[in-house]
C-alpha cells in the first residue's frame, strides 16, 4: 500500500524515532511503512491518521499494481 | 540527570520463584537417577544442574515477571511481531514437510533412529529454521 508518511512526517520536522515513538512502534515499524514494505493493522493506521490530524484514506492509496 | 526505575516484585515473588526452580530441578535430578539405577547421584546431580537454569527461568516467569515486565500494548502492530510470525509459521510448515520426507525415508529404508536424536534435530532444526527465516525476511523487508 502507498502512503505519504514520509512527507507528512518531514513536514512536522520529526524523525522516524519520534514517530515510532509517538505511535508507539519501533522505529523499524515507521521504516517499513514508509518504504511501502508493511501493511499497518487497522488500530495502528488510525494512530497515524490521529497523529497526522487527517483520515486514513488520505495517508494511504492502495497500490494498483497489486 | 533523569534516573529511571527499573520495576521490581516483592521479595516474596523472587521467594517463590527460587523454591519452584529448586524443587523442579531436584525432582527432575532425582527421577533421572532413579530410573538410571546406577551412579545415581551422579545422575541425579547432573541432571539438576542441567535442568535448573529453565526452571529458574520458568519461576521468574510464573512468579516475577508479571512484576517486572510492563507488557507493550502496541506489540502487535510493529513490523517486527509480523516478521516473528511469518517466520515460525514457515519454520513450522517446513518441519511438517522435513517430518514427512525423514519418515517416508525410514519406512523405505528400514531405518532405526533413535527417539532422542529425533527429538534433538526436531527441536534444533525448528529454531535454526525459524532463525534464519527471520534473518532473511528482516534483511529483505527493512
Amino acid at each position: 500500500m502507498d502512503n505519504d508518511l514520509a512527507d507528512r512526517r518531514a513536514e512536522r520536522g520529526w524523525s522516524q524515532a519520534r514517530l515510532a515513538e509517538a505511535l508507539g512502534v519501533s522505529r523499524q515499524t515507521v521504516i517499513s511503512i514508509e518504504r511501502s514494505r508493511f501493511d499497518p493493522s487497522l488500530p495502528l493506521a488510525f494512530r497515524i491518521a490521529a497523529t497526522f490530524g487527517c483520515t486514513i484514506e488520505e495517508i494511504f492509496r492502495p497500490d494498483l499494481a497489486d | 540527570m533523569t534516573t529511571t526505575t527499573r520495576p521490581t516484585a516483592p521479595p516474596e515473588a523472587y521467594a517463590k520463584a527460587a523454591l519452584v526452580a529448586l524443587a523442579l530441578s531436584l525432582t527432575a535430578g532425582a527421577v533421572a537417577g532413579w530410573v538410571r539405577s546406577d551412579e545415581f547421584w551422579l545422575v541425579a546431580v547432573v541432571f539438576a544442574v542441567c535442568t535448573l537454569g529453565p526452571a529458574i527461568a520458568l519461576g521468574w516467569l510464573i512468579f516475577v515477571s508479571g512484576h517486572t515486565v510492563q507488557p507493550d500494548p502496541h506489540v502487535e502492530d510493529s513490523v517486527e511481531a509480523r516478521w516473528v510470525e511469518r517466520a515460525c509459521s514457515g519454520a513450522f510448515i517446513d518441519l511438517v514437510v522435513a517430518a514427512g520426507v525423514a519418515l517416508t525415508l525410514t519406512s523405505v529404508l528400514d531405518l532405526e533412529v533413535p527417539g532422542g536424536l529425533v527429538l534433538l534435530a526436531v527441536v534444533a532444526g525448528a529454531g535454526i529454521d525459524a532463525v534464519l527465516r527471520y534473518a532473511v525476511i528482516s534483511r529483505r523487508e527493512s
